[in-house]
């Protein structure tokens, strides 16, 4: 408990740090090569300020941001797969490469354990849970142990059954006696390697360190038992109950709001990027380019991009790279050009910029010293608001079944789950409906600080 | 202050209009006096953001608030104290008997609105006459303010109007009901130099027909001062730095404030091509004043004294106010 | 007056453009993927088989297995024998089909429903009542409450009761329509927290009709009205929050304009400053959001439909989607692109109406 409370701990402590401390630097080395001056005005500091002094606002960004920067390491806090695992000359970190796995996918890297190197006689994948419970109690090695011995007792009455092939007899009869005997010896091996194990352990010549929570969202819950549906217990350690398919709610909410947020956030920065290039040519160039790409924009944004969206997924089911490259392509970067094309408008115009035109400034430098840093407050307080959208978006094609595939760890699917059985299961709607309101209702409040440090509204009577 | 037996139209005592700005007070207008007589033209110059605009609207009454707030200090209108009026008797008086034009003519008018609708509206307001009576006014107006085809462009709206024209209407608006006081808020600044004189010459003068009335006209161009009015306030950082009788103010400017806008005003002696003298720096922070005289900064003549402490408004010669340390010694 | 006159031709141009290149492109997409009616006919028969039912497209074949002359009928008949810009044109109503007949969607035929062969507008035409429905007295209803509460939060800005319904708002803004219908299914309408007062979706009870024609017209009333309550307020989270924060924000500018103090200079009473003058011009946003709004009635359905179980538009194309029944879902994009587009037509409209600087540009 002690050692889960310090985990707890370290976890949210490095997380804080990485979200205050690391990413913003890196953010702006990033800026800096990219030929932005990255300094705060003073209008910017002002606003920032402002920002900071709206309590609710800001400590909802702060809670949002911590929370998904230490969701990207949900791997080695959340995962049935423990952080480190040793069986005398054996170590393993299958939870630390699968964290791996997931941010590198082109370098292959496995997460397998075999059985037979920690100590639990086979070949496939270890039991974690088994391991753990051995070397909890050594008694738990008696039913595999009694197992394998009813085996071998098995192999070897088949093998006495079977007269043993002369020099003559048939080929095919000859391997079969041989395999039968490699079988026995083998079982043999594996009951001594258990006998052994359950030495090992009672003498502590093994180690398993499990996660912070140790269940994983992509498989079922075999600790409570056969049935699916299990209430949010506490004492049998399912604090929000399992799913339709016997699943921990709690570790597919965890990883739901990472798949959610992260999808949110590409399509909200790829798209707005997009939209501030197309924007920022139409308004920067004008003419001809401007009239066309207006007009487009204009096309584009008439497409019901739901309906369109769910045709699409109808026919193949979308991954999530596919979802989010369909949703910034059919919407989130139609919104902004807007904008941006009236900023660089009128930024153009300025004194300023145009003595700069005059002197031969590149057009990049111009972009990024001059007319970008004042062209985006409409980005920054559009954002939140986008992420709404688009949160809300994921989870509205995933509860109608066309978005994320089965299986993916979703809040979509998850309350299509709970309407399936609303009158039976209440808790299948009220945890992951929760979740999704509450984080929605964290990044409103950050985008209602934003608008409201951006552009302060004032209600004065004259008097 | 006044050495006259008659009362003046409009007393303002000790005014201070301070805004509440992130935490701070800035100080717009920090204990201004001055009076207007009957049938005077009283001008109130100074650089932008001297606190002449917050004046002339403690004057109505209209200081937006939250930020703003008149702290204290009392404007007698023909013996009432103002800032002692409810909000509905204060109501009676403005634009009936105060009225004003405002700097910027290209958004006073409600834009849904037709400019005859905005007149009417007032006129009847204040004389509850017919809708018939009232539109026959207004057109009246219009043409008096020099609108050609006055009765049609009634219901025009105000985009439909020229910057020019839209400061005719509102002053047609301000006129319609024969003010005591009119109070023009740098009614030109925003318009073309070619209008600028015809319109304030049409102010000028539909004010002067009207028997009694007086004006307080705000610009920061004395050379407009000159022309049109009797006696002049100036004011910097908040506060009136002096105060004179037109004529003696251009030829013997006592404050180096005032001497350094005169010098900065085109001279017909001087040659065309040289630019004009502007007084050197800029205008302190509203929220950042020295704690002593408010032009010291800037001032050439300036001594020690003058960071120290702020000099009073002290009556210098009869009928002229001026707030500097140079005149101590003089006086003493 | 001239340039408007020529900015709304403009627009009304990009009508048909717009919706020729939309629909074209998802009806390229339609005849390229599997799942035609070819394979929908045979799944229905061996459907129809097993269960002896019959219907749909396999009554075409006569109920035996497809051969090869049936497949080329129904290819025929669906006219997916022709090229994709053929067979678009046709849809369209600008090719002659097989008999040598306009027959598209110019002349108001969108074609056969692949599942159950019956003409795609009818099945539509069906819908679209309990679609309309929930829309309009939404929008209504939102506009009832969100404009009051709109000026009220204004005129109270930063008070504690702005601060507590703007708490309100943002939580509204928070949660989807159709969460917000699911949760209040599952309290209201389910037994779990004894608080069932409304029935568990649907859009009527089943024996409405029966009652309705026997005459039991306040049964039918209340019946209706209670399966009402829990869409609508989904339907109208979807624009309550935007529509009062918008209300409010715009009659906050408003306030702080030039032209209201002018209207205060001339001794205007208070009431009338910011009941007339602020008002008239804070409204014009809102106003022209009813044209946007046209598209929302239709395409937020989906979502409310399939959670409340309404047997709406959005259903339709819910229940299209699952079966691939292409015309359907190409006749309710069709609609759905056209509602948009008009939409944003009318918002000018609206626009032009509302605002004299818009009108004599
Ligand atoms: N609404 C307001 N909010 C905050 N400060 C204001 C406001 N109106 C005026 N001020 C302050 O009062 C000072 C005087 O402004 P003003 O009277 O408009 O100057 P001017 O002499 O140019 O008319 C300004 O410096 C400004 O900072
Ligand atoms: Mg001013």
């Amino acid at each position: 408990m002690l050692g889960k409370a310090i985990y707890l701990i370290i976890v949210l402590a490095l997380g804080t740090f990485l979200t205050r401390k690391v990413i913003p630097g890196i953010i702006v080395r990033i800026g800096r090569l990219m030929g932005f001056r990255m300094r705060a005005t003073p209008i910017t500091k002002k606003r920032l300020q402002r920002f900071k002094s709206i309590k609710r606002g800001y400590w909802s960004f702060l809670g949002i941001s911590i929370l998904f920067v230490i969701s990207l390491f949900l791997e080695v806090i959340v995962n049935e797969k423990p952080l480190y695992i040793r069986y005398k000359n054996h170590t393993a970190y299958p939870a630390v490469r699968e964290l791996a796995a997931k941010w590198f996918p082109f370098f292959n890297i496995s997460t397998f354990t075999s059985k037979k190197d920690f100590g639990q006689g086979g070949t496939s994948g270890v039991d974690y849970k088994l391991f753990k419970a051995c070397l909890e109690d050594s008694k738990n090695f008696d039913p595999m142990i009694e197992r394998t011995r009813k085996r071998v007792q098995r192999a070897e009455k088949s093998l006495k059954r079977l007269k043993p092939p002369t020099k003559d007899s048939p080929k095919s009869k000859r391997e079969f006696y041989l395999a039968k005997k490699a079988g026995l010896a083998s079982r043999k091996k594996q009951l001594a390697d258990l006998l052994e194990a359950k030495k090992a352990f009672e003498k502590g010549d093994a180690y398993i360190l499990e996660t912070l929570y140790p269940w994983s969202p992509s498989s079922r819950r075999k600790d409570l038992g056969k049935m699916a549906f299990h209430p949010p217990s506490l004492a049998k350690g399912v604090p929000l109950g399992t799913s339709s398919n016997g699943r921990d709610i709690l570790t597919l909410l965890l990883y739901g709001f990472r798949i959610s947020l992260s999808f949110a956030l590409i399509v909200a920065g790829v798209g707005y990027l997009i939209g501030i290039i197309v924007g920022g040519l139409q308004g920067y160039y004008g003419g001809w380019v401007d009239i066309l790409s207006q007009r487009f924009v204009e096309v584009w944004g008439s497409i019901p991009f739901l309906f369109m969206i769910m045709i699409i997924a109808s026919m193949v089911t979308p991954t999530f790279l596919m979802l989010a490259i369909l949703l910034i392509l059919l919407r989130s970067w139609l919104g902004i050009t807007f904008y941006i094309r009236g900023e660089f408008y009128r930024e153009k115009s300025k004194d300023y910029v145009q003595a700069a035109i005059a002197s031969g400034v590149s057009d990049w430098s111009i972009i990024t010293k001059h007319i970008l840093p004042n062209s985006l407050v409409p980005v920054v307080t559009f954002a939140p608001f986008g992420i709404v959208a688009f949160i809300s978006s994921l989870v509205s094609l995933d509860f109608l079944g066309f978005g994320l595939p089965t299986g993916t760890p979703s809040w979509g699917s998850l309350i299509r789950e709970g309407l399936d059985n609303i009158v039976l299961y209440p808790y299948l709607i009220i945890t992951p409906v929760t979740a999704l309101c509450i984080t929605l209702f964290s990044v409103v409040m950050v985008g209602e600080a934003v608008r409201e440090a951006f552009d302060p509204k004032v209600f004065s009577r004259l008097r | 202050m006044d050495m006259d037996d008659q009362r003046p139209l409009l007393e303002v005592r000790d005014l201070r209009t301070y805004f509440q700005v992130e935490g701070q007070t800035a100080k717009a207008v920090d204990g201004v006096s001055f009076d207007i007589r009957e049938n005077e033209v009283f001008g109130l110059v100074g650089e932008s953001g001297s606190g002449k605009s917050v004046t002339s609207l403690s004057i109505l009454r209209l200081i937006p608030n939250p930020p703003g707030e008149i702290v204290g200090g009392s404007i007698h209108f023909r013996g009432t104290n103002l800032l002692d009026l409810s909000w509905d008797e204060m109501r009676k008086i403005r634009g009936n008997r105060i009225s004003m034009i405002f700097q910027e003519p290209m958004t006073a008018l409600n834009p849904v609105f037709t400019i005859g609708f905005q007149l009417v509206e007032t006129i009847r307001l204040h004389t509850g006459c017919g809708k018939e009576e009232a539109r026959e006014k207004a057109a009246e107006m219009l043409s008096l303010v020099g609108i050609p085809d006055a009765r049609k462009r009634l219901d025009d709206y105000p985009h439909q109007f020229s910057g020019g024209m839209r400061q005719r209407a509102m002053i047609a608006m301000a006129l319609s009901l024969q003010p005591n006081l009119l109070i023009a808020d740098e009614p030109t600044t925003a318009l073309d130099v070619t209008i600028q004189a015809q319109i304030l010459d049409l102010m000028v003068g539909l004010q002067k027909e009207t028997d009694g009335a007086s004006m307080l006209l705000i610009t920061h161009d004395l050379a407009v001062v000159a022309e049109t009015c009797q006696r002049v306030a100036v004011m910097y950082g908040g506060k009136i730095q002096e105060i004179s009788p037109v004529i003696p103010l251009f030829e013997e400017p006592l404050h180096p404030y005032t001497k350094g806008l005169l010098l900065s005003l085109p001279h017909p002696d001087r040659e065309r091509r040289k630019r004009l003298p502007t007084i050197p720096g800029i205008v302190p922070s509203i929220l950042h004043m020295p704690p002593g005289c408010k032009f010291a900064e800037r001032c050439p003549d300036r001594w020690e004294r003058c960071d120290r402490e702020e000099p009073e408004l002290r009556e210098i010669q009869p009928g002229r106010f001026c707030r500097c340390h140079l005149h101590d010694e003089e006086g003493a | 007056m001239h340039g408007m006159m020529s900015y709304f031709l403009r627009r009304l141009l990009m009508v048909p453009i717009t919706f020729i290149l939309i629909t074209l492109m998802v009806y390229a997409v339609f005849r390229k993927t599997p799942g035609g009616p070819i394979e929908r006919a045979e799944m229905m028969l061996r459907q129809s088989q097993a269960t002896e039912g019959g219907g749909g497209a396999a009554e075409l074949t006569g109920g035996e297995g497809l051969t090869k002359e049936q497949k080329e009928q129904l290819l025929k008949h669906f006219h997916l024998d022709r090229s994709i810009p053929v067979g678009y044109l046709i849809w369209l109503g600008v090719w002659p089909n097989d008999s040598g007949h306009f027959s598209g969607i110019l002349e108001g035929d969108f074609g056969r429903s692949y599942r159950y062969n019956d003409p795609v507008l009818s099945q539509i035409a069906s819908k679209f009542p309990v679609s309309i429905y929930f829309g309009l007295i939404g929008y209504i209803a939102s506009w009832i409450v969100c404009i009051p509460l709109g000026i009220f939060k204004a005129l109270k800005h930063r008070s504690l009761f702005d601060t507590g319904t703007s708490f309100l708002v943002f939580l509204g803004y928070s949660i989807p329509g159709f969460v917000a219908a699911l949760l209040l299914m599952l309290f209201f309408a389910t037994d779990n927290y004894g608080m069932k007062i409304f029935p568990l979706g649907d859009f009527r009870s089943q024996n409405w009709n029966a009652m309705w024609e026997a005459g039991n017209y306040w049964w039918c009333i209340k019946d209706q009205i209670s399966h009402t309550i829990i869409p609508l307020i989904a339907y109208m989270m979807a624009s309550f929050a935007a529509m009062t924060i918008l209300m409010k924000n715009s009659l906050l500018d408003n306030l702080g304009a030039d032209y209201v103090r002018t209207a205060f200079a001339k001794g205007l009473p208070e009431r009338r400053v910011i009941f007339l003058h602020a008002l008239r011009n804070s409204l014009i946003p809102i106003c022209v959001g009813i044209g946007n709004a046209l598209g929302l009635i239709f395409a937020g359905s989906f979502l409310i439909e399939k959670t409340c179980n309404i047997d709406g538009m959005g259903l339709l194309g819910y229940n299209s989607l699952l079966e691939r029944d292409y015309p359907i879902l190409l006749g309710l994009l069709a609609i759905g692109v056209m509602l948009r587009l008009v939409g944003n037509i009318l918002s000018d409209i609206i626009l032009a109406w509302v605002d004299p600087r818009v009108r004599f540009q």
